[in-house]
């Protein structure tokens, strides 16, 4: 059972500087939460200010209706991840996995037992004799994440943990990651800055950016529903193409231009859309933000029956990567390379011509001040 | 490669070897082997050999009292400026190792002792030590003679060799610590460790390495301790602090005994060298990681 | 949400807003007071430890001030009452001191320079080049560590006597012109700069010395000073050798010099201290000046191994 709220949390770093501001959340018990955004963020001081490795500037940090600011790390009941794993050098791996016991003074048979109960689970026990400088990166990431849950702590926390590994075994990590949330039922603060691992793993996903929490929802949320134009970008690989566009009326009905009015790149919009549209930037330049996969040739968008509402954008197409399962063709609009994704038997080729029809359903327009997202529900969850 | 290219390209590498080669030539490995040559003969005044006489020289010194009073002098007084000198530097790193306001001024001073001359510092002691006017009489109220006093000459000289070796054992510490991955104690903080526990079972684990080197470093120099003696003691009161390099210059400067000079050279030497080998077989055991 | 007036934890205890800021403010005291009592702790401690250490080097400034009417006296006089400049002056007049230190100039600054030289042009040898028995020749400059000098001070003395060449410039210079620290050194340092460098440098046409002198000295200054720093001192403060080999005033180097104001004849005491406390500013200097370079250089690459 462990719930950690944090209320207002600050990271003040000289006067007026903040690394991170205001910071609030809820994180129920057995959550996989995810802190993900640029480096420089304060994901990172955010987790250690969790731990206790750095002071909490202003705010309150509650762990199980406990108030934790002050606490020593070692009074907290949590256990943590490092980036470069943090494996004590001279100890071989047992006396890394039993480290946090032996100190606690528990008795040394039940070290053993549990030494050896983690070893299993995590695939080590071969390597209980060596040290970690005899380890590849993969073994020092288990034996990193062994030493960690061998203590049932309140929550785990983890700080980029599978930066260091290269991409196959940082994708056959995350799967095991995940299994081993399940078994080990436990709250889990993950700290990342690949949208892939937040996408994959979290439960709920934190997306922050200069100090500051831009947007905490469940990945499918984040990626249909962001909140403003950092958001959008930074979620979804590859990330969403912008563009400069303005809302107009015609006939009744609201219109996004792209570009220009006058180049009459037009979609229509519709419902709740189209209400949100006129009532908060009738007549204002916009940004208009659309995912690659949203993207579709006329025949698809005919069968789509959204023809209508879009007039085709006719584009050159300047790049073309063809993955098997899909196609990525690359065009140049306004100063930028944009990218749509295709089904695969699109044959257009590098130079040739083609018709680009975006879904009405699918665009997001953020205010050109604010950067948020004209659609964004806050109580879609 | 055929072979005219491979004798040309063998020739030129030994001149960039010439001028330090020609050094330890002449003043090195000749004057070595000379030393083990002089060591097995009587020598005139002008230290040239004169009568072969094995190794008479040896078992002369070894069972001369004053010389096996010069072994345990030796041994004590190298013991004392070993561990003071490594007690001294290690607290010193461990006091500059976190950031606090000053700290540059701080590490300066620990590190300062090694840019002292053994001659400068003996003869600042030498004041210090003095039974009316010195500061450590008049600061502990006690009224000793330091240095003429057999009990305490040998202890204030390794004092103050010990001193004078702590600078840098500071600077070697300081870096063994900086080499320490920060992560590892803020690892063990949440696991739940408290500071003596994290000294005793990171910090010092991961200073081996670095004192183990520090520790055959010291104990080599400290063999090698001269000027202060001279100064202080001259080996007196009573051979109290007439360590085997100050009997190997009293025997080949003031009593013209070369060979048995050379003898001590050689025991000396082969000393350091026993002690070396066997602090790296511990090594091998020992040191972690 | 922080505007809420009170907060349910659990949903059993029931915090008010005032109470949650009085809590704060009494945790926040006490985090820091618990942090300055820290702090302060830790600069009490260092202060203490620098000031033993300090110490002897304190008292010889404070007595090279006093008169020495001042220094005999049954209490405790740890600053001087009437400062003044005399023992400095008198420690001129006694002595040629300025000779002395001109001499342990010129010993040192060749020492240095001359190791410098040596030293790089082996390590380049052992690391850039290949040749037949390079492995053994570089164990057999590694062992050279291992004998003591006082091994080789007696033939060393023995050798420059027949030769004639006691008391001059060259017997205290020659023999300390190269170091197998300083080769250890210079070759951990090069070893760390890729083949590749050489090879590139070769394809240019560009010569072994010249290879030395316009890439390898530029890249290895932070070594070089370390090396310059360290070997200066412990020039400067050569004490056996020295006195062996030197005879007369003018060869003199400032260690031996300074220990004929040694007769602690009580009068000359404080005269004396001057003089060592003259001594000791140049290499003070000198250390002060190259110690950020030392700790560079020296533990860069040449520890860590």
């Amino acid at each position: 059972m462990s719930e950690i709220t944090l209320r207002n949390v600050c990271k003040e770093f000289e006067k007026g500087q903040f690394a991170v501001k205001d910071f609030n959340l809820d994180i129920r018990d057995r959550e996989f939460i995810i802190f993900v955004g640029p480096s420089g963020c304060g994901k990172s001081t955010t987790l250690r200010m969790i731990a206790g490795l750095e002071d909490i500037s202003d705010g309150e940090l509650w762990i199980d209706g406990e108030l934790c600011n002050y606490y020593e790390p070692k009074d907290r009941g949590l256990s943590m991840v490092f980036q470069n794993y943090a494996l004590y050098p001279n100890m071989t791996v047992y006396g890394n996995l039993a480290y946090a016991l032996k100190i606690r003074k528990v008795p040394k048979s039940e070290i053993d037992e549990r030494v050896h109960k983690v070893a299993r689970t995590l695939e080590i026990e071969h390597l209980l004799d060596r040290r970690p400088a005899a380890l590849s990166g993969g073994q020092k990431q288990r034996v990193a994440i062994g030493s960690a849950i061998i203590r049932k702590p309140k929550a785990f926390l983890m700080d980029e943990p599978l930066s260091n590994l290269d991409a196959k075994l940082r994708a056959q990590m995350r799967i095991e990651l995940a299994k081993l949330h399940r078994e080990l039922e436990t709250t889990i603060i993950y700290v990342t800055h690949d949208q892939t691992e937040a996408m994959t793993l979290g439960t709920r996903i934190v997306v922050m950016k200069d100090g500051v929490v831009q947007q905490v929802e469940a990945p499918i949320e984040l990626y249909n529903n962001p909140a403003n134009l950092f958001v959008a970008g930074f979620i979804g690989s590859p990330s969403m193409n912008f563009f400069e566009a303005c809302v107009g009326e015609e006939n009744g009905r609201i219109v996004v231009y792209i570009g220009e009015k006058e180049e009459g790149r037009k979609i229509y919009l519709s419902g709740y859309r189209a209400e949100m549209a006129k009532l908060r930037a009738l007549n204002k330049k916009v940004t208009l933000g659309i995912r690659p996969e949203d993207i579709y040739e006329a025949d698809e968008a005919k069968e789509r029956g959204f023809e209508k509402d879009t007039v085709g954008m006719e584009e050159t197409v300047s790049a073309r990567e063809m993955l098997g399962a899909e196609v990525f063709l690359y065009f140049d609009a306004q100063g930028k390379t944009h990218g749509v994704r295709l089904n695969p038997e699109n044959r257009t080729q590098t130079g040739e011509k083609i018709n680009f029809y975006f879904d009405p359903e699918r665009i997001h327009l953020f205010d050109k001040d604010t950067e948020e997202n004209l659609f964004y529900r806050e109580e879609m969850r | 490669m055929n072979t005219g290219k491979k004798t040309k390209l063998n020739v030129s590498p030994y001149f960039y070897l010439v001028p330090c080669m020609l050094v330890f030539a002449v003043f090195l490995f000749y004057p070595f082997f000379k030393t083990i040559f002089l060591s097995l003969f009587l020598t005139d005044r002008m230290g040239q050999a004169k009568i072969f006489v094995g190794l008479q020289n040896y078992i002369e010194l070894l069972t001369s009292a004053s010389f096996q009073n010069s072994l345990k002098v030796t041994l004590i007084f190298v013991v004392i400026v070993v561990v003071g000198g490594m007690l001294l530097g290690l607290i010193a790193a461990v006091l500059c190792n976190r950031a606090f306001p000053g700290i540059r001024v701080f590490s300066t001073a620990y590190a300062l002792p090694m840019a002292i001359a053994s001659s400068s510092a003996a003869m600042v002691f030498q004041i210090m030590l003095h039974p009316t006017v010195g500061i450590v009489n008049k600061l502990t109220g006690l009224d000793i003679n330091w240095l003429n006093d057999p009990n305490t000459a040998l202890i204030c000289v390794a004092i103050l060799t010990a001193w004078l070796n702590s600078g840098i054992n500071f600077l070697y510490f300081s870096a063994g610590l900086g080499n320490i991955d920060e992560t590892i104690y803020e690892r063990a903080s949440v696991d739940g460790a408290s500071s003596v526990q994290k000294f005793f079972s990171l910090t010092l684990p991961g200073l081996s390495p670095i004192m183990f080197y520090t520790l055959v470093v010291n104990i080599i120099q400290a063999f090698q301790s001269f000027g202060q003696i001279k100064i202080l003691t001259e080996g007196g009161p009573d051979e109290a602090t007439n360590v085997i390099v100050y009997s190997i210059y009293r025997d080949a400067f003031f009593n013209y005994r070369f060979g048995s000079a050379a003898a001590q050279s050689v025991i000396l030497f082969i000393i350091v060298m026993l002690i070396t080998l066997v602090m790296f077989r511990i090594e091998k055991k020992g040191v972690s990681y | 949400m922080s505007q809420m007036d009170t907060m349910t934890i659990n949903g059993q205890k029931t915090i008010s807003r005032e109470e949650l800021l009085a809590l704060k403010s009494r945790m926040n005291a006490k985090a820091l007071t618990r942090r300055r009592i820290r702090t302060g702790g830790l600069l009490a401690a260092n202060i203490v430890v620098a000031i033993i250490i300090l110490l002897p080097l304190l008292y010889a400034v404070s007595i090279a001030f006093m008169p020495s009417s001042e220094l005999f006296t049954t209490e405790l006089n740890i600053l001087p009452k009437h400062p003044t400049l005399q023992n400095f002056a008198d420690a001129f007049t006694n002595i040629p001191l300025l000779r002395f230190i001109l001499n342990s100039f010129i010993m040192a600054g060749c020492i240095t320079l001359g190791q410098i030289i040596t030293c790089s042009l082996a390590a380049f040898a052992f690391s850039f080049l290949e040749f037949k028995g390079k492995g053994i020749l570089f164990m057999v400059v590694m062992a050279t560590m291992m004998v003591p000098g006082e091994a080789t001070i007696i033939s060393n003395y023995l050798t420059v006597g027949n030769l004639g060449m006691l008391d001059t410039y060259p017997v205290l210079i020659i023999p300390y012109l190269t170091s197998a620290m300083g080769i250890f050194l210079f070759r951990q340092f090069y070893m760390t700069f890729p083949k590749s460098l050489y090879e590139s440098a070769k394809l240019d046409g560009c010569g072994n010395l010249r290879f030395i002198v316009k890439i390898l000295i530029p890249l290895t200054k932070s070594a070089i000073g370390a090396m310059a720093v360290y070997t200066f001192i412990n020039a400067w403060n050569m004490y056996m050798w020295p006195l062996l080999v030197t005879g007369s005033n003018d060869m003199r180097t400032v260690q031996i010099g300074i220990s004929m104001l040694n007769s602690v004849d009580s009068q000359s005491i404080t005269m004396m201290i001057a003089g060592v406390v003259m001594v000791i500013i140049p290499s003070i200097a000198i250390f002060i000046a190259g110690q950020k370079q030392l700790i560079r250089g020296m533990f860069s690459g040449a520890v860590k191994g």
